[in-house]
């Protein structure tokens, strides 16, 4: 042992010491931060936002008491009741703009898709496993079981296990039903964020820039950025 | 280290750097590159192939196919399903080693790339997890390939900076190289200018050695008139411009006693036969004026020559020493002419008798018995009244017709150079210390068993072009002989190895090969053909001294103008001709004058030498006059007897 330790020679350890704590802060950073949310929520939409994401964090708490099945239930029910259906291009005023939850909970109104992003990212940290859901685009037959005219949908399904009959959470009707019992909805393609995330972490495993290519990708790093992990 | 081996280790270590940093960079950016775009495929195949699986109604035999078609058809490295409860159902794998680039790539830039992973489903139903990961064989090639590229330009660029660096150096530093011989020059007393280089650093450099030159070169060139000035003062007769008695004697006794061309030749004597009538007739004024205008026709002969010197011996005789004439008849007509000229010019010469005399006189000859010879010969004519010319000889010598004389020599020195006849004799140059300074060497020729001294032979030599020869053959005994000699060997050399070309080709060769015995040897030449032939001069001091090999000048001191041009070819060391050391301990005007000959000598690093000292007072005396070094009779004998003792 060095009986004295020259300025010198503490540098390698003070560097080391900084690299972990970096470390460590980019990996509280990844995590998802409903604080920052609510704090960014309140600057960037104001006081009404903020509680809205607050109900909506109270609800987050009182879901874990709950089974899956009524998170489900309580999930649909809320984002259904928050905000309205409306096109992309009379909220955004652009074709097929996928918001985040935090925009969709701002504006009280949203797409197909926003519901279904946003019950799926409130449902993910719920704690429901990832590969119980999938976002899935759909045909549906407007005017009921019979009606001819169909229309580009999307929905949240939920599979108890992997080959039960899952459960649809749609926007466009207020209870939650089996897909068998859905014959208005044909469905086209499946996903979720399955192998976008490094296995155990929450942020996505490639933050490289050609992801905003895909409008997938883009959404999920814009809800990072919104604090939603 | 010389400068182009530390430019080519500098632009070596640069590029070097250059190109290690942009292979490091270009290497990252292109693997950061390559995995995101292997990645992004990855990805949209995995999503495309779900979603076209799922669009199929497909049994497991559909599925395997349109996989299996799919890894064949395209670069994968895997594509796998897995069922929702975990089992591989289909997996297809590349195993292939990597062929296109070398195995240890992949460890040092390993392309790390997630695989793509979609969900499979048909309706409602899943029917697993679609992973595919594409090949990164052609990845790997391609970062191989570019870092091969940049390896190539690296070398090329090397190689090119190396010769275009090379070139720029060897135009930046040929000024310095100049700068550096001039630098040398000086450092070896050639006070030598150079046009300056346009580059500003050496410009300065070179003016200001320049000017330190241009310095010493215009206080020597004062130096050099000032002596000249002095010479001519102490000299010459004010009246006529020619040398007086006394210089005169010494200067005929001088070449009498040297040991070459000039210690034999024709001296003519003509006198003025009724001067006094002629002052009494046209006053002093008007004779003094023909007096001083024959003298200057005798300085104009005098000048066409080179050792030659003219004299008004006493009130009415004028005599012409002329080195190397051998036809005293031919000499004594041009002067006796001359002289009736400018009587003629002033309307005298029907007034007075040029009785004229001329004599062959050769290094067996004193200053007196010459002039009794003369003065016997001319007295009766004299009395006569008349203006015949008659010619004397020594003793009984008859004069030979110069053809055959010359056949009779040609013959001789023919012969001496088949049978080596030539030898060199020895007589020693001692320092002011007594110390052996070197030794001269004159050479002699064996002929009826009789050693001819270098005064007899040597205008014959001359006139049969021969000299170059003899330079040569003489080069090469004192070689020879240096090479055991403990002290340096002079010899003098002649004309011919000044003026003809192929000499210098020829000193080159022998002093290239002689080794150590160059560094022992001296050359010197006449100081009048040194000055005549003066580039040649130049030329011969600068071969010779690249070999150790000393040059001076001998019997110098008769054109001491010349001496300004002496700064800027390295002369090692000056002979002054006997003719100026006779009697210098009682001649108060050559001590000065050889006083400064002395200081000027040394201020530009030459060895002033005495030449002829024939007293141990002499040599005293030319110790204080600040002499190097001196030779002759009293010098020899000093040696003798310092190494008898």
């Amino acid at each position: 042992m060095l009986p004295m330790s020259h300025p010198l020679q503490r540098i390698p350890g003070l560097l080391a010491l900084v690299v972990v704590l970096m470390l460590c802060a980019v990996i509280l950073l990844a995590k998802a931060d409903l604080d920052r949310m609510e704090r960014i929520a309140l600057s960037r939409h104001g006081p009404e936002t903020a509680l809205i994401v607050g109900r909506w964090r109270d609800m987050l708490k009182e879901l874990a008491a709950l089974d899956e099945r009524q998170k489900i239930e309580r999930v649909n029910g809320y984002f259904n009741q928050l905000a309205r259906w409306r096109q992309d291009i009379d909220i955004w005023q652009q074709h097929d703009y996928w918001a985040t939850p935090l925009e969709l909970m701002a504006k009280r109104e949203g797409d197909c898709e926003d519901f279904s992003i946003a019950k799926y990212m409130t449902l993910l940290l719920a704690g429901v496993d990832v590969h119980k859901m999938r976002i899935t685009y759909v045909k549906a037959r407007l005017g009921g079981n019979y009606g001819n005219v169909t229309q580009a949908h999307m929905v949240l399904a939920y599979y108890p296990t992997p080959n039960a009959d899952p459960l649809i959470l749609d926007n466009m009707i207020s209870e939650v039903r089996p897909a068998s019992q859905r014959e208005d909805l044909n469905p086209v393609f499946g996903f979720n964020s399955e192998g976008l995330w490094v296995s155990g972490g929450s942020a996505p495993a490639i933050n490289n820039p050609a992801a905003r290519l895909s409008r997938w990708r883009d959404l999920l790093r814009r809800m990072t950025a919104d604090g939603l992990g | 280290m010389s400068l182009f081996k530390q430019l080519w280790l500098a632009i070596i270590l640069l590029l070097a750097l250059a190109f290690g940093s942009s292979l490091i960079v270009s290497s990252l950016a292109a693997q950061r590159y390559l995995q995101q775009q292997l990645y992004l495929k990855n990805v949209d195949n995995a999503a495309a192939l779900a979603l076209s699986l799922g669009q199929q109604g497909v049994d497991d035999v559909l599925l395997e196919l349109t996989l299996a078609a799919q890894f064949d058809t395209g670069h994968y490295e895997l594509i796998e399903l897995v069922s929702p409860d975990g089992t591989v159902l289909i997996r297809r794998e590349d195993r292939q080693p990597l062929a296109d680039a070398p195995s240890w790539l992949p460890g040092v830039l390993p392309l790390e790339v997630e695989p793509g992973v979609a969900q499979v489903q048909q309706g409602w139903q899943q029917l697993g997890t679609l992973t595919v990961r594409s090949h990164s064989r052609f990845a790997y090639r391609a970062l191989w390939d570019s870092t091969r590229l940049l390896a190539l330009m690296f070398l090329m660029t090397m190689i090119g900076g190396g010769l275009l660096g090379s070139y720029l150096l060897r135009r930046i530093i040929r000024p310095l190289n100049e700068v550096v011989e001039q630098a040398e020059a000086i450092g070896q007393r050639r006070f030598v200018t150079l046009p300056e280089p346009g580059t500003l650093e050496f410009k300065r450099l070179v003016s200001a050695m320049n000017a330190l030159s241009k310095r010493i070169r215009s206080a020597l060139q004062q130096e050099a008139s000032r002596l000249n000035q002095w010479q001519k003062d102490t000299h010459t007769d004010s009246l006529t411009g020619l040398l007086s008695r006394e210089p005169f004697m010494r200067t005929l006794d001088a070449a009498l006693d040297s040991d070459d061309i000039n210690a034999a030749g024709s001296f003519a004597l003509v006198r003025v036969a009724s001067l006094t009538r002629l002052n009494q007739t046209y006053g002093r004024k008007a004779t003094d004026g023909v007096l001083a205008d024959i003298g200057a026709a005798l300085n104009t002969i005098v000048s066409r020559h080179s050792r030659w010197a003219a004299a008004r011996l006493n009130g009415s005789d004028f005599a012409l020493m002329a080195p190397r004439a051998t036809d005293p008849r031919e000499l004594v007509e041009e002067m006796q002419s001359l002289m009736l000229e400018v009587l003629a010019a002033h309307s005298m010469h029907t007034d007075t008798a040029l009785p004229a005399v001329a004599t062959l006189f050769t290094h067996e000859d004193t200053p007196s018995t010459l002039l009794t010879r003369l003065d016997s010969t001319l007295v009766p004519a004299a009395q006569a009244g008349s203006s015949d010319i008659n010619i004397t000889f020594a003793g009984d010598i008859q004069m030979q017709p110069v053809r055959e004389q010359m056949a009779h020599w040609k013959g001789v020195l023919q012969k001496a150079f088949l049978e080596d006849r030539f030898s060199l004799a020895s007589f020693p140059v001692l320092d002011s210390g007594g110390q052996l300074l070197h030794v001269e060497a004159p050479v002699r020729l064996l002929e009826d068993n009789q050693q001819l001294a270098a005064a007899t032979f040597l205008p014959w030599i001359n006139r049969l072009e021969m000299s170059g020869d003899l330079d040569q053959r003489v080069i090469e005994m004192a070689l020879t002989a240096a090479e055991d000699a403990a002290a340096p060997l002079a010899v003098n050399l002649s004309v011919g190895a000044l003026v003809e070309p192929a000499f210098l080709h020829w000193l080159d060769q022998a002093l290239s090969t002689a080794g150590k015995a160059a560094g022992k040897l001296w050359l010197e030449v006449p100081e009048a053909m040194a000055f005549r032939h003066f580039d040649a001069f130049k030329l011969l001091t600068r071969h010779a001294s690249r070999y150790g090999c000393q040059v001076g000048i001998e019997h110098g001191g008769h054109q001491l103008a010349d001496i300004g041009q002496l700064h800027e070819i390295g002369l090692d060391y000056f002979k002054v001709d006997a003719a100026f050391i006779r009697d210098i301990d009682s001649n108060a005007g050559n001590q000065t004058l050889l006083r400064t000959l002395c200081t000027v000598g040394h201020s530009i690093g030459v060895t002033v030498i005495a030449e002829g000292v024939r007293s141990t007072a002499e040599w005293q005396q030319l110790r204080e006059l600040g002499f190097d070094g001196a030779t002759g009779p009293a010098i020899s004998a000093l040696a003798d007897d310092s190494s008898a003792r």
